[in-house]
């Protein structure tokens, strides 16, 4: 049987908590289990960590392979199973745990150290089981003492800034994301300037190109309007615990493009659909311009025409002799 | 609101209300007027008379005034805006002088107010136009409405070798 069950198991029960009744019932039998005699106990059935989701058919192949003592064709499978598509972080920590596992029977220690490094990064809780070999539980032990001194590979980010995009039409950003953490998340953060808080898109791997990732700004993040305005923005790689892993920007010192609003018909035309006449800011100055106009007029008609009439009579006399 | 507060609050309104009622501020009681006499012999040469009203008038001098063209003494600015009777306006009024020498009544709309001189030139009748003398008075006041007339000094020919139009 395969050494690590027994911390697998250990490993579900503290995921389970999160899954509700499910996992209510799981602690509730292995607390009976726990509860009855040494004799009276049934042998714990596997819990792998694929269970928790849909299963990789090759994790079982694996599996069965490792038991079988076929090492290399465990590998292989693993392998295969690491480069399907839409694999999810759960069957990648099962897929990174056997392959570690089998790369140290086979004495690969630095494949080992690879797969256990993306099991580490994704899962920094994960144990070994006490009952694991003392070679394997030092090399463990090795690892995530790097991890937590952060000597293992940085994840680097290659993103080119966002340049000023057409208003209404959606901008996508290509990034390259190398030693990506597993369980990590790239994303990209915007706001429009001035606004407080951040809003995000994230990055998604491209499956054709391994390292290469892309994230979609939508449309309607970016409507146009009659004056420019400005869109602040950063990118970020976080771990599982929201920690900074790369990045380029952060939110106090912000990346930037300007949305310029496009030539005068469509402009018009544009504004004249999107949002109603009231609210343009030129309805609003000529009212406040005729407001003041209108006032400034009374007053000063009401000022002005205070007068008085002046009669002048001229008259004419006969000069003197 | 207490009854005391109210009650004050109305007398306050009735204050306000009687504020806006009575005659204009300009009573016809201290208004004024102006009449020119003019000599026949400068009447039979007289095409129109132009008015023009300065301010401060009591820092100015009538007898200097007198003696020439008003456009040679003063700037324009130094006039104020009139009005006749027809609803045409200007720093300066020509009223064109009666047939035959008849006496002309005239009159001018003048922004209500203090320290005014009013000076009435008598302009030829040929062309270009020459200054024939004038009449210069002080306005101690102008009110709102119909002033009375007052005597004002006669013109008298003067000699003087001027363009009695002021630049516009």
């Amino acid at each position: 049987m395969d050494p690590f069950n027994t911390a697998l198991v250990g490993f579900h029960l503290m995921r389970v908590p999160a899954r509700g009744w499910r996992g209510a019932l799981c602690v509730a039998g292995l607390g009976l289990t726990l509860a009855l005699p040494a004799q009276a106990r049934a042998p714990l059935p596997p819990l792998p960590l694929f269970q928790l989701g849909p299963a990789s058919p090759a994790i079982g192949e694996a599996k069965a392979l490792l038991e079988a003592g076929r090492f290399q064709e465990t590998l292989d499978v693993v392998q295969r199973g690491l480069d399907a598509p839409d694999v999810t972080d759960d069957e990648l920590v099962e897929l990174y745990r056997l392959q570690g596992l089998t790369a140290l029977y086979l004495g690969d220690e630095a494949l080992a150290r690879g797969a256990y490094e993306k099991l580490l990064q994704a899962r920094p809780d994960f144990e070994l089981p006490r009952s694991a070999p003392p070679k394997i539980r030092a090399l463990f032990a090795k690892l995530k003492e790097d991890l937590r001194n952060r000597r293992v590979h940085p994840v680097t980010l290659e993103v080119d800034p966002i340049p000023d995009p057409t208003p209404g039409e959606t901008v996508e950003v290509e990034a390259t994301l190398k030693d990506m953490a597993l369980g990590a998340r790239a994303r990209l953060f915007y706001r429009r300037a001035g606004a407080q808080a951040f809003s995000s898109v994230d990055f998604t791997r491209d499956r054709a190109r391994p390292e290469h990732y892309r994230a979609v700004l939508p449309a309607y993040e970016l409507p146009a309007e009659s004056t420019p305005y400005e869109v602040e923005y950063y990118f970020e790689v976080a771990d599982a615990a929201q920690r900074r892993l790369a990045g380029r920007g952060d939110p106090f010192h912000p990346l930037l493009f300007q949305v310029v609003p496009r030539a005068a018909p469509t402009a018009a035309l544009t504004q004249g659909q999107g949002r109603p006449w009231y609210k343009s800011p030129w309805v609003w100055v000529a009212v406040g311009a005729v407001a003041i106009g209108g006032t400034a007029g009374v007053v000063a008609l009401s000022s002005s025409e205070e007068r008085g009439r002046v009669p002048i009579t001229i008259r004419v006399e006969d000069a003197a002799p | 609101m207490s009854l005391r507060e109210s009650l004050r609050l109305l007398l306050w309104c009735w204050g306000a209300v009687l504020a806006g009622c009575g005659p204009q501020a300009a009573s016809d009681a201290a208004s004024l007027g102006l009449e020119v006499t003019l000599s026949r012999a400068v009447a039979s040469q007289v095409g129109a008379y132009q008015v023009a009203v300065l301010k401060e008038g009591a820092r100015r001098s009538c007898t200097e005034l007198q003696r020439t063209c008003l456009s040679a003494q003063v700037e324009p600015d130094e006039l104020l805006d009139l009005r006749d009777v027809d609803g045409r306006s200007g720093r300066t009024l020509r009223f064109p002088s009666a047939p035959g020498g008849a006496e002309l009544g005239l009159a001018v709309d003048v922004p209500v107010g203090r320290d005014y001189a009013l000076v009435i030139e008598a302009l030829s009748t040929d062309t270009p136009t020459r200054f024939l003398g004038s009449s210069c008075n002080y306005l101690r006041e102008v009110n709102a409405g119909t002033n009375a007339a007052v005597v004002a000094a006669p013109i008298e020919l003067t000699v003087g070798d001027c363009d009695p139009v002021f630049p516009r």
